[in-house]
């Protein structure tokens, strides 16, 4: 053995050794003794220690955090996906034929009427054409599935009235007091101390002003739809499809913008604001710059004046369960006082039935008082408008099932009277109702259809269920006294749900029949060219 | 003004009931029940469940591309492409990986050509600036300087050995879940995956 090369024991560490080591130290596993060796030669090479930086940079990647999108931008992004889907879907046979395609079948139909007259396609359709909506179970994915519905506002007969549901308040457009349930854009709203007041906007979004609050309806077009809350408590439920318009609620001191979601805005004695989300996310915007405050998760409560998150609490989800009917994830559900699924509220089980508001946790390190400003509502002039169409319809039910029936069905029937009757239960009364006239629902009693209707309209925006109750119950009991009332609500929710031209052709049918009816003005209102069926 | 969109009809073509309930079974070992929820809804063009499907995937979709590209103006318009190209074939998804791994396959066929075409189109352009850069070099040592430069050293990265190394290194994918995503044996990965790595060291080191 030759001891001089035992001498060179320590070895020779250059820019080759260093190369050869670089990817092991950024990957980190190179021993402590060469990485010792590595970085003593970096500090002495100028060239070393270069490579070394952009090698670790190439290893380490670029950092996608500034890529990131809004709120807003992911909207837009996801609209514009749907968008290439549809451009993107292949043009079946048949559309691409269709002048052929229709002259066959034009005379395929004339050939069949010819052969069989007296049964005729139609019957079969009629038939065919009335699914039992309401019988609906989620069952399936299938059933999971959301009523079509149509997206935007294509029509001023939708965008630019809306509704009161259910409550009362002093309602003006400007200084003068709305007189009837419906009120255009530009209207306010002061909600009496102790009450609430629901309301549905443009056909798809559903509020819930809370008592004393104070709010006006400034804006609806087709992009945007406006609020301005100067006071109070509002919840809103917003089921917003691509091309819907995007809800700001202004405040005080913030903008909330909103691209589909169930949520509560809160501004309190001075002036400032908290916003908490149950489901979705909506942003929060400075009010002069419109500059990006905060991103509101749900199961968060945002304070714009500290700039801090809270849980969501109790106060906001009261406000907000009378808009749960319905909002199970696409799912046909009834509200039945249980806090839907797809709302995040922190601190509440999973199981159905602890679900409920007494289960969520009090807060207690807010102090502040809610809003119960003395007001003067009393000294309004003007009348408190109300959503009333199905309080004298109930109290009918309840007085011809008395007069007709059994004393044990009045038990069940003056429970949902009961339900009704208060604003804040109202939405409840559409579950208890459904399951009055699936036990004992019949020809005698058809007035349960209509109410459904008109619930399933008002709180659960189910449009399609609504219009299919109308019709069931125009068909069971053509010589009611209600049938002018259930014509009116088969236009309204036509009209609120986008399908123009399916409203106009019942808002025709109705003033032919009802030329003089109560309603009549407010078909004329959104549809004055049909002041020639008149 | 949109009218509502058809997109039931988008999927009819495949997204029959009895097509579908093999896949749902085979979806069951890869995909979480809420994941399965949400798919099933989105095959049958439930607008919310989309949305859901879009909104869990779209950062991980965003991120691989900037990875992928740097720094690019097209990145949005590729994002779109790849969900409106996912969200059209939702039915056909066989549920023999997870949903994750199914976009990262739809992403790279969807950049592969696009990479080719720039490699080729930027090859001597970027040697060029490579030179320029390097000629320069002893004058830049701030650390955004060398961030840009190492983006620009993956630019230069054939597209093969480019992904690879992406989702290797970035991605944190394993050898086995590349070869799913590109469809290649492992032992073709792995091999990609060393010259990746070589050509880069001569690529920091000079020697390319």
């Amino acid at each position: 053995m030759n001891p001089a090369l035992h001498d060179d024991s320590a070895p020779r560490y250059g820019c080759l050794e260093c190369r050869e080591d670089a990817e092991l130290v950024v990957g980190d596993r190179l021993h402590a003794e060469g990485l010792a060796r590595y970085h003593a030669h970096l500090r002495g090479c100028e060239g070393c220690r270069r490579a070394h930086q952009l090698l670790s940079a190439v290893y380490r990647g670029p950092d996608p955090g500034s890529s990131g999108h809004g709120i807003v931008a992911r909207d837009r992004e996801f609209t514009a996906i749907l968008r290439k889907v549809r451009a993107a879907a292949p043009v079946s046979w048949y559309r691409q034929n269709v002048s052929l395609v229709g002259v066959a079948a034009l005379a395929a139909a004339l050939a069949w009427v010819v052969v069989r007259p007296e049964g005729g396609p139609a019957s079969q359709v009629a038939s065919r054409d009335l699914p039992d909506l309401l019988a609906r179970q989620p069952t399936g994915p299938a059933a999971q599935s959301e009523p079509a519905r149509a997206a935007g506002l294509d029509h001023h007969a939708q965008a630019d009235y809306g509704r009161v549901v259910a409550g009362n308040s002093f309602v003006a457009e400007g200084e003068r007091p709305v007189a009837t349930d419906t009120f255009p854009v530009g209207t306010r709203f002061e909600v009496f101390p102790g009450s609430s007041m629901q309301i549905g906007l443009v056909g798809k979004i559903l509020a819930n002003f809370g008592s004393g609050s104070e709010i006006h309806w400034t804006r609806a077009d087709p992009g945007l739809v406006e609020l301005d809350l100067r006071r109070g408590m509002i919840a809103v439920r917003y089921e917003r499809l691509p091309a819907d318009p995007i809800l700001k609620i202004r405040t005080p001191s913030a903008i909330v913008r909103v691209v589909g979601t169930v949520f509560t805005v809160e501004v309190d004695d001075d002036g400032d604001t908290a916003v908490a989300v149950l489901r979705g996310e909506v942003e929060v915007l400075d009010l002069k710059s419109e500059d990006l405050l905060a991103e509101v998760s749900a199961g968060y409560r945002f304070d714009v004046a500290r700039s801090t998150y809270a849980d969501v609490g109790r106060p906001e989800v009261g406000l907000a369960m009378p808009l749960s009917d319905g909002d199970g994830d696409g799912q046909f559900v009834f509200a039945d006082g249980t806090i839907p699924p797809s709302w995040v509220v922190p601190g509440l089980p999973d199981v159905p039935g602890l679900r409920r508001l007494e289960h969520i946790v009090v807060r207690t390190a807010d102090a502040r008082p809610r809003l119960e400003r003395p007001h003067a509502a009393s000294h309004k002039r003007g009348r408190e408008a109300r959503g009333d169409d199905g309080q004298a319809l109930i109290d009918k039910l309840v007085r011809e099932t008395r007069a007709s029936r059994r004393e044990q069905l009045m038990a069940s029937l003056a429970h949902c009277q009961g339900l009704y009757e208060s604003a804040e239960t109202r939405y409840l009364s559409a579950r208890c109702l459904t399951q009055f006239m699936s036990e004992h629902g019949d020809d005698d009693i058809a007035e349960g259809h209509l109410l459904i209707g008109i619930l399933r309209m008002d709180f659960a925006n189910d449009y399609p269920a609504a219009k299919q109750a109308f019709e069931k119950f125009l068909a069971r009991a053509p010589d009611h006294a209600d049938v002018e009332l259930a014509r009116y609500r088969l236009w309204l929710a036509s009209t609120e749900n986008g399908d123009i031209h399916e409203a106009i052709e019942h808002g025709r049918d109705y003033l032919r029949r009802h030329p003089d009816g109560k309603y009549a003005g407010k078909i004329l209102q959104r549809f004055p060219q049909l002041v020639s069926e008149l | 003004m949109d009218q509502a969109l058809p997109i039931t009809d988008l999927f009819a073509t495949d997204a029959t009931t009895e097509a579908a309930a093999p896949n749902d079974e085979r979806a069951a070992g890869y995909l979480t029940t809420e994941e399965q929820l949400v798919l099933a809804g989105a095959r049958a063009g439930n607008p919310r469940a989309l949305r859901q499907f879009y909104e869990a995937h779209q950062s991980q979709v965003r991120g691989h591309l900037y990875r992928l590209l740097g720094p690019d103006s097209e990145i949005d318009d590729i994002v779109q492409t790849v969900f409106a190209r996912a969200f059209a074939a939702l039915a056909t998804f066989k549920g023999n990986s997870a949903l994750s791994t199914w976009l990262y396959r739809i992403t790279t066929n969807t950049t592969h050509n696009l990479l080719r075409q720039r490699f080729r189109r930027n090859r001597v352009k970027s040697a060029f600036q490579w030179w320029t850069d390097g000629r320069d070099a002893h004058l830049q040592t701030g650390r955004v300087d060398v961030r840009g430069e190492a983006e620009r050293l993956l630019q230069r990265l054939a597209p093969d050995l480019r992904e690879v190394f992406v989702f290797y290194h970035y991605e944190g994918l394993t050898l086995q879940e590349i070869s799913q995503i590109l469809d290649k044996p492992v032992s073709t990965v792995g091999d990609r995956l060393t010259r990746a790595r070589k050509r880069l060291h001569d690529l920091v080191h000079g020697d390319a």
